[in-house]
């Protein structure tokens, strides 16, 4: 992976690496994608997917209101002003 | 059949409190030792899986602070039968490593502490050496039951995908996590195991299909694999396997095509979902907060986002590199058409009989001997843990041998809901076998 292409991954990642972190982060994935290379080498044109290990039948819930969490359990850990959550400007 | 499990009067968890933290300032076994008392049967907790109350972690500097409202469903079901958590498990950040060594303070082998414990349920391995009757709720993605069971000298039971659960766990890879169990004996394991699994409709994933005990005395050992184990290893399991015959199991070798690949395969997903799963960590609703709000959003998420430790940010990089939309065929849908063929492959054999293998393909290393090694020897050290996790057979690391006072583990692996039978075998196994351990507390 060329120099430019890393910056462009760490941006739409958002990871920032410190000085030592970059270079042997950089380092690693280089080598961890030769070895995810190998795949090139097989064949599985007809195979399927398996997004899943085993089956997993499709279940949909009735369209109603339900109560699940309490809204305390949902702001119990973020800073909260009035059941909102405090964040950043977008 | 029931289990035997320690469960203490106000006086003597008092007392067991504090020979449990004394243990723990030279094992790390726990992130999180609870002092209020308990009335039930005694159980530990990994630290990905939400006890209510307590804090949960992963291990990692992110969650610092995190303390959840609610249990996982596993949890609950437990502490609706009787159960308490005593506190939660040391692991490798996020389920992040195969040697518990990516914690602030990771733990230690139990018996040996110049040696790792494996990971990346780490802690759950030491803390059920360390605790008399003990079982420890872990989870596995790509062999972190299997491992640190291995090294430790326990059994760990990583059941069949979709048979507990997840609602709960702090996710690292949604296709392949599991929350499974670390035990001392097929009866304890058991009764735990009987009262989390089922469908949960807070989990779409959890399925409702009985688990059944299906037996056979045919082993199927895959020559293939054995390739890059090492020779003592590689002894001491042929050494097993004369000993399993002896018990009239009948011993067969095999091939399985594909299964050279299932490490980069399994890399390939888990790093995937991973950084989609790690996307949540923003720094504002969970664990460490970020508190200039003067910020904009992209400065905030990354200031937040260097808490990951370095095989987090790794993983996280790659997996955004692979989901991307030019290269996704290349890797992505690669790696979902090899997990599809392993797992048909792997069927063929295991409608009759189990596989067996070595948990690990080392002996237990010592923590200076792994603290530098590459990411890809690293993962490379997975090649007998992920085919059953990629492909979410149920499969069990059991205790088999001693040498140099160190435990060595073999990993037994049936078919999808057959899991029963796994617990059937070690209940055989344990009439000859006697499991050692350097300490025990309780």
């Amino acid at each position: 992976m060329e120099k430019d292409e890393f910056e462009r991954l760490l941006k739409t990642a958002r990871i920032e690496l410190d000085e030592e972190e970059y270079s042997l982060i950089e380092k690693d994935i280089n080598q961890i994608l030769r070895f995810f290379d190998r795949l090139e080498n097989v064949s599985l044109e007809d195979e399927e997917l398996a997004f899943h290990p085993v089956e997993i039948p499709e279940k949909l819930r009735k369209d109603s209101t339900e109560t699940r969490d309490g809204i305390e359990n949902i702001f119990y850990n973020g800073e909260n002003y009035r059941f909102y959550f405090l964040g950043p400007k977008i | 059949m029931t289990g035997k499990f320690l469960s203490l009067n106000d006086a003597e968890y008092a007392v067991f409190v504090s020979q449990l933290r004394q243990a723990n300032e030279r094992l790390n076994a726990f992130n999180f030792i609870d002092e209020n008392k308990k009335s039930g049967k005694i159980i530990s907790v990994k630290d990905n899986i939400c006890v209510k109350g307590m804090p949960a972690t992963a291990s990692s500097k992110i969650l610092q602070g995190y303390t959840p409202g609610f249990n996982a469903t596993a949890i609950q079901r437990l502490e609706d039968n009787g159960f308490s958590v005593i506190g939660k498990t040391n692991m490798d950040e996020f389920g992040f490593g195969s040697f518990g060594l990516n914690s602030e303070h990771p733990a230690k082998n139990p018996f040996n502490e110049e040696y790792v414990a494996g990971g990346s349920s780490s802690g759950s391995a030491v803390a059920t050496a360390l605790i008399k009757e003990h079982v420890s709720i872990a989870e596995s993605t790509g062999g972190s039951i299997s491992a640190p069971a291995a090294f430790c000298g326990v059994v760990g039971l990583t059941p069949t995908y979709g048979a507990i659960s997840r609602y709960g766990l702090i996710d690292y890879a949604s296709s392949l996590d599991k929350i499974g169990f670390i035990g001392k004996s097929a009866d304890n394991i058991r009764e735990v195991m009987e009262k989390t699994v089922g469908s949960d409709p807070k989990d779409t994933t959890s399925l409702s299909t009985a688990i059944s005990n299906k037996n056979s005395h045919k082993l199927y050992v895959i020559d293939n694999l054995m390739g890059g184990i090492d020779e003592g290893i590689k002894d001491r399991f042929e050494e097993l396997l004369v000993r399993l015959s002896t018990k009239d199991y009948k011993i067969e070798h095999v091939k399985i095509d594909y299964l050279e690949y299932s490490v980069p395969a399994y890399y390939i997903l888990s790093m995937s979902e991973a950084s989609t799963n790690l996307a949540k960590y923003q720094g504002f609703k969970y664990g460490f907060k970020v508190k200039d709000f003067s910020l904009n959003y992209n400065d905030f998420f990354m200031s937040a986002r260097k808490q990951f430790g370095r095989e987090a940010k790794r993983r996280v990089i790659l997996g955004t590199f692979i989901r991307s939309k030019s290269i996704k065929q290349k890797y992505y849908e690669k790696a979902l058409a090899i997990r599809h063929a392993i797992i048909a492959r792997m069927k063929n054999f295991l409608k009759d009989g189990f596989i067996i293998m070595p948990s690990m393909p080392i002996f237990t290393p010592k923590i200076s001997e792994v603290s530098d090694i590459s990411p890809v020897e690293a993962y490379s050290m997975d090649m007998l843990t992920v085919p059953p996790n990629l492909c979410g057979f149920p499969h069990m690391s059991f205790p088999y041998f001693y040498e140099r006072g160190m435990p060595l583990g073999a990993q037994i692996i049936t078919d999808h809901f057959n899991d029963y039978s796994l617990l059937d075998f070690l209940s055989e196994w344990e009439i000859g076998f006697k499991y050692k351990f350097k300490e025990e507390i309780g």
